[in-house]
């Protein structure tokens, strides 16, 4: 038994709403976090960022990204995945792992109006904790 | 703080460690998991009612959650989708004891048919979305060698000294999900003041709701959060470390 209680909290009495450790209930673990940015053509087309974890199942994992000239998701970093239709542009950030990378997958689509690449910055992390 | 506990991670030093260099401390809550389930059901056939698959944890208030598609039928089940399907988010219904993955028609936008089995996993935390906010100043400076650090700790039911890290409710080799910031609210923007970009977490209990469910319409930078509300709407957010 091991637990650790938030500030003006008894450990003994706690529940878990006011642990910071405790192993009745684990903490997610963080194994790998990034960032990077990637040139998406706004071509209808899935554009990939790739990065390996090699842990031998699939993990948990969170990504946020924004785009640095795009029409809406351009000032903040938005949680992935998300989707919208923007100003006759249809977006989708859709994000997946298998048991050596995660996925981040970008889709721009103007049916042709001949915008511009979007620059993406995105951000990640990846916990050991098995999300099968 | 002359009490409590602050485990740094490997590579950092305890006594100077930033609060983001941190595993643990009594300083900040972290998401702890409650229970992980493995549910299925099957994409209704077109026309057909949704399907809802109940996840129930009895907690008596609305805490954070997170579902994780693991594929179908058709898709195989080789990939896992945080929160989603292969296209759009998971529609999710988080009540205060159960929440309620909703399953329709439509479900992986074609990717899988009607008629498939999906799988999910659904990883339901202890904690709640009572009003919080971590200090933002660094650790204080104290003398100390690099190798400050380790510690491990088993979940129930395992050896330390055996299990894998998977099995481990906490390991100084790894940060922890700790929470910078977290609460409700209906106002469209808060100020988080972490000083960098980290991820969150966001529910949206729209109005006249009594459940809450995934929010994508959360916009972040360094040192503020903001919610695209329509009125009466609340969020249920959690900022990270």
């Amino acid at each position: 038994m091991f637990r650790a209680s938030l500030a003006s909290h008894d450990a003994r009495t706690a529940d878990g709403r006011y642990t910071v450790t405790d192993n009745r209930y684990p903490n997610l673990k963080r194994t790998l976090t990034g960032s990077g940015s990637l040139t998406v053509p706004v071509d209808g087309a899935n554009h990939t960022v790739t990065v390996a974890h090699n842990l031998g199942y699939r993990p948990i994992f969170q990504a946020a990204a924004k785009d640095r000239n795009g029409n809406y998701f351009d000032t903040y970093y938005f949680p992935m995945p998300t989707w919208d239709f923007v100003i006759g542009t249809e977006i989708s950030w859709a994000l997946n792992c298998d048991a050596t990378n995660i996925y981040l997958i970008f889709f721009y689509d103007d049916y042709g109006a001949g915008d511009p690449d979007v620059i993406i910055d995105y951000t990640y992390r990846i916990f050991i904790d098995k999300a099968d | 703080m002359g009490y409590g506990i602050k485990v740094s991670q490997k590579g950092y030093d305890v006594f100077t460690a930033a609060p983001q260099e941190l595993v643990v401390s009594s300083d900040m809550p972290s998401l702890k998991v409650f229970s992980v389930t493995h549910v299925s059901t099957t994409i209704p056939a077109s026309g057909a009612a949704d399907n809802r698959i109940r996840v129930t944890h009895n907690l008596g208030y609305f805490a954070p959650c997170f579902v994780i598609y693991n594929g179908s039928t058709t898709i195989g089940t080789n990939k896992s989708f945080m929160f989603s399907d292969n296209v759009l988010p998971l529609t999710v219904e988080v009540y205060p004891n159960y929440l309620e993955i909703v399953v329709d028609e439509f479900f992986d936008q074609g990717f899988s048919n009607n008629g498939d089995t999906v799988y999910f996993t659904v990883y339901q935390f202890v904690d709640d979305f009572s009003a919080f906010t971590s200090a933002v100043a660094s650790a204080t400076t104290q003398t100390g060698g690099n190798d400050d650090y380790g510690i491990k700790i088993s979940k129930q039911g395992y050896d330390v000294l055996i299990c894998t890290d998977e099995q481990l409710c906490m390991h100084s080799k790894y940060g922890c999900a700790n929470v910078h910031m977290k609460g409700s609210t209906t106002a469209s923007s808060i100020t988080h003041n972490l000083g960098y970009v980290s991820q969150a977490l966001a529910f949206i209990q729209e109005s006249g709701t009594s459940y809450l469910q995934y929010f994508k319409w959360i916009g972040y930078d360094a040192n503020a959060a903001h919610f695209y509300l329509n009125p009466g709407d609340i969020v249920y957010y959690v900022i990270f470390k």
